[in-house]
């Protein structure tokens, strides 16, 4: 008799590892059975968790807003622009509006008013 | 209907949704756990372990993120691995010498059976072709969901795979004859 010289093929080995994963799931046995079984009844032995939809919706919201794809993408990166503008605008703005208040020393001193102009107590050191 | 959409179900407190999931994938991952901790009550602990935070905590699958069966996967095997570090052995006195209980050349397929024989070629690749090799041949992934979960890019996941696939060729030459009975 000639022995076979030529490999195992793909599908040979393909049948095989079936042969060995159909045993190793011992689908159609006892214990596959009853395993499952357990597992089935897991949702009448186990609360589910309410989830803390805040925290939850918050959390999910950060991780879209982080996401290197979102972040880097045209539209994330139009936004930021965008955004970096407004904030430009609006430092500008306040800048200018400062700059032109006419502000005296006395609009900012929040203790004026305890220590009145015409107050004529004087005092000595003995009091 | 897909695992996916079973999992929004479940969310919603479907039980009947989370029956189907388990009878879908139930045993596919006990073996899978049997084989990351190799031991059959450790491994149906790990499984239910990883179905009640299924039904428990639903919402910690993202399915923007990954297919379901990809993300459980990990969430058993990381459980298996977590449990298996925990359970460390001590360490052995200096010169113990294990008694070798692996079967000899001698004993024929016939006695150990196709698959143990295959289980022994498959142990001795390295970890990553065996799990390239399960992965694809076993658990039914896809070669895109198969490197997903090694954490591969699909040409490097295939690369493996033609590596694997040669080695596990090579370990199995000696007993090529009598496997090839198998079919007959």
């Amino acid at each position: 008799m000639t022995e076979d010289k030529r490999p195992l093929s793909d599908k040979e080995l393909e049948k095989l590892f079936a042969d060995m994963s159909a045993e190793q799931r011992g689908d159609g046995t006892a214990g596959a059975t009853a395993f499952l079984n357990s597992l089935s009844a897991i949702p009448s032995n186990h609360r589910q968790e309410a989830p803390a939809a805040g925290g939850v919706a918050f959390g999910k919201w950060i991780e879209r807003l982080l996401d290197p794809d979102r972040l880097l993408s045209v539209r994330g990166l139009a936004t930021q622009g965008a955004f970096a503008l407004i904030l430009l605008v609006s430092g500008f703005a306040t800048g200018l509006e400062l700059s032109e208040a006419d502000a005296e020393f006395s609009d900012y001193d929040i203790s004026a008013s305890l220590f009145s102009d015409d107050d004529d107590t004087s005092y000595t050191i003995d009091g | 209907m897909s695992d996916e959409a079973l999992v929004a179900q479940v969310c919603s407190g479907d039980k009947q949704a989370f029956a189907c999931l388990v009878d879908r994938h139930g045993l596919r991952f006990r073996a899978i756990a049997l084989r990351t901790c190799h031991e059959p009550s450790l491994a149906e602990e790990m499984v239910q372990e990883a179905f009640v935070k299924l039904w428990t905590r639903p919402t910690a699958f993202d399915a923007g993120k990954a297919r379901f069966t990809t993300w459980f996967h990990r969430v058993v095997v990381n459980r298996c691995l977590d449990e298996l570090r925990k359970k460390k052995p001590d360490a052995l006195p200096e010169g113990f010498d294990a008694v070798d209980e692996r079967p000899g050349a001698d004993v024929s397929i016939e006695a150990q059976g196709v698959n143990a024989v295959m289980m022994q070629a498959l142990m001795r690749l390295s970890d990553r072709q065996k799990q390239a090799l399960t992965l694809s041949y076993m658990d039914g992934y896809s070669n895109k969901e198969a490197a997903d979960i090694m954490e591969l890019n699909i040409k490097a996941f295939e690369s493996l795979l033609v590596r694997a696939r040669a080695k596990m060729r090579e370990e199995l030459e000696a007993d090529k004859a009598d496997l090839m009975s198998a079919f007959a």
